[in-house]
This record gives structure tokens, sequence and C-alpha cells, in this order.
């Protein structure tokens, strides 16, 4: 099984340097979509099979939280599992965000961390997975 | 939170930023290196309870060596492509910096990084500081902090804020 993930950050190095993490952490990758703010994000989910959404906060034209409540008014795009990877560091936002539905990790991050948290979004057992892998 | 504390508040997070982002292992020196080598400064602004700058200033070398390492490609020397990665860092250090010094309860405007060609004068004064860092291959990595106000004065205000 492998998964289908959407980046959706204005930083085309960040949107590098996840796709390397993501290649480091194992994790079984389908296509990787990108968008560099929520306005394309969504444009990109309306035609594509995603599993995954990991977004940053803090972009142009309309920003990962606006994405976030455009997602849950959808019905086809309520439920798909985001990660927020941000450098905030205010607990009431973080907090905020969270209410919402998502996951909230902070950058820098290891490819293990990055790996425990998709599986845990995804509720994916990861010695299962590995299982599978072999 | 004293000036010291605050430095090595900055120095923790200097070392594991550089450590998980771009696997290079850096050490906090005890003085200002002078740095003879062609460097890239980048600087980010913020404003929120403090208003502020930080920047980091690294080697030409040194930052491709970071922007490969970062990008996960073995050669990238192309400048633009080294300017954006050492921008990125400096707007993830700055991010982990802030709450770490002023409170997780404070929000903060982090604006976009840009390059700087020619440092200002950050001096180890009352309203900021500088921390040099050296990495296993004897390169040398500064990152300075200035802030609007005097530290002492932000740090307080800082810690009445703060409900960690």
């Amino acid at each position: 099984m492998s998964f289908n993930i959407l980046l959706v950050d204005d930083s085309a190095v960040m949107r590098e340097i996840i796709k390397k993490t993501l290649r480091l952490s194992g994790i079984p990758l389908g296509e990787l979509l990108e968008g560099a703010n929520g306005k394309e994000g969504l444009e990109l989910l309306n035609n594509n099979w995603v599993d995954l959404v990991i977004a940053d906060i803090n972009m142009p034209v309309m920003d990962g939280e606006e994405m976030l409540d455009a997602m849950k008014k959808d019905e086809n795009l309520k439920d798909i599992p985001v990660l927020v990877v941000s450098t905030e560091g205010s607990e009431s936002r973080i907090e905020r965000l969270k209410a919402k539905g998502v996951r909230f990790l902070r950058k820098p991050f290891s490819p293990e961390k990055l790996r425990d948290e998709i599986y845990d979004l995804l509720g994916v057992n990861y010695h299962e997975q590995r299982a599978d892998d072999f | 939170m004293s000036k010291e504390q605050m430095i090595s508040k900055v120095s923790d997070i200097v070392t594991d930023t550089f450590e998980k982002l771009a696997f290079l292992f850096l050490v906090p020196l005890d003085q200002i290196c002078v740095e003879e080598e062609e460097s890239i400064s980048v600087r980010v602004l913020f404003e929120g309870p403090h208003k502020g700058s930080m920047t980091l200033k690294v080697p030409i070398l040194k930052a491709q060596e970071i922007a490969q390492n970062m990008l996960g490609i073995d050669d990238a020397t192309e400048e633009s492509v080294v300017e954006d990665a050492l921008k990125e860092c400096i707007n993830i250090l700055c991010g982990n910096v802030l709450p770490e010094l002023f409170g997780k309860r404070e929000i903060f405007k982090i604006g976009r990084p840009f390059r700087i060609d020619l440092e200002e004068g950050v001096d180890n004064s009352e309203r900021g500081f500088k921390v040099s860092f050296e990495s296993e291959d004897g390169y040398c990595l500064t990152v300075s902090l200035l802030l609007g106000s005097s530290l002492e004065e932000a740090s307080k205000e800082g810690e009445a804020g703060s409900n960690d």
C-alpha cells in the first residue's frame, strides 16, 4: 500500500525538504502533489485522489487555516487527514488548529518523527506496514 | 531570563535545527569568530509583543553544503538555491527562538526572509547578541538577534506574559 500525499507550502525549498524527509522516512509513497498555497491545494484535492495533506500555515493567496476551513465544508474533502508543518510557536494558534482536527508538527523534524506522526494520523501500524513491505 | 540564558537557549535551538535540517553538527563558541571567507547573510524581521530581527551568516562553501543536505541533492551551487535554503533556515530558527525566549502564548508575526549584502553591526549590546558556531570541518556560522527594546525589558515582559 502506498500513500498519495499533497504538499502545500509556499516555499519550494521546504517542499523539497519534506519530499526528501518522506523518502528517508520509509513511508511507501505513491504520487506526491505540490501546491504553493491553499488555493492551489484545493484545486489539486478536487482533481486527485489524496490520502494525506501536509500543509504549512502561513502562505500567500490562501493560508493553511483557510484551506482547512474550506476542506471541512466540502463533503468530499472533509475527512482527508491533515498534518500541519510549521514554525508556528504560539500555543493558542496551535490549539486552535488542533481543535479543527489537524495534527501539528513543528519544523525542523526528523524522518522518524514525520513517519510516526503520519502513521499515527492515518491509523497505520508501523510494524504491520514494515511486514507488508517485505 | 538573563542574557546568558537567552544565548544558551538560542544556541540549543541553532544546534538542534541544523542537525535535523542539514545533518550539520555545530558547537557554540565562546567568542564571535571573525570570518575571512566570503559569506552569505539572510535576515528575518518579526513583530508582535516585541519587534526585532534575526540574522544568519554562513560562509558560501558551507552554505552550499547545507543546501545540498537540506534538499538531498548532490550539487547545490546555484546561488538562488543556496539563498533559499538559508532563508528557510533563518525562518525555522526564528520560529523556534521567539516562543522559547518570550513565551509560548505570545503571537509573533514573522516576515519573509531576505538576503542582506552588508551586515549591519549587531554588537553584544543591551538590545541584542551574536553567537558563533563552529562546524566539524572548522567553518564558522554566526546567528544574531536584535530587538527594538532592551533584552532585559523584553525578557521580563515575556516571563510575565507566559503561562508555561
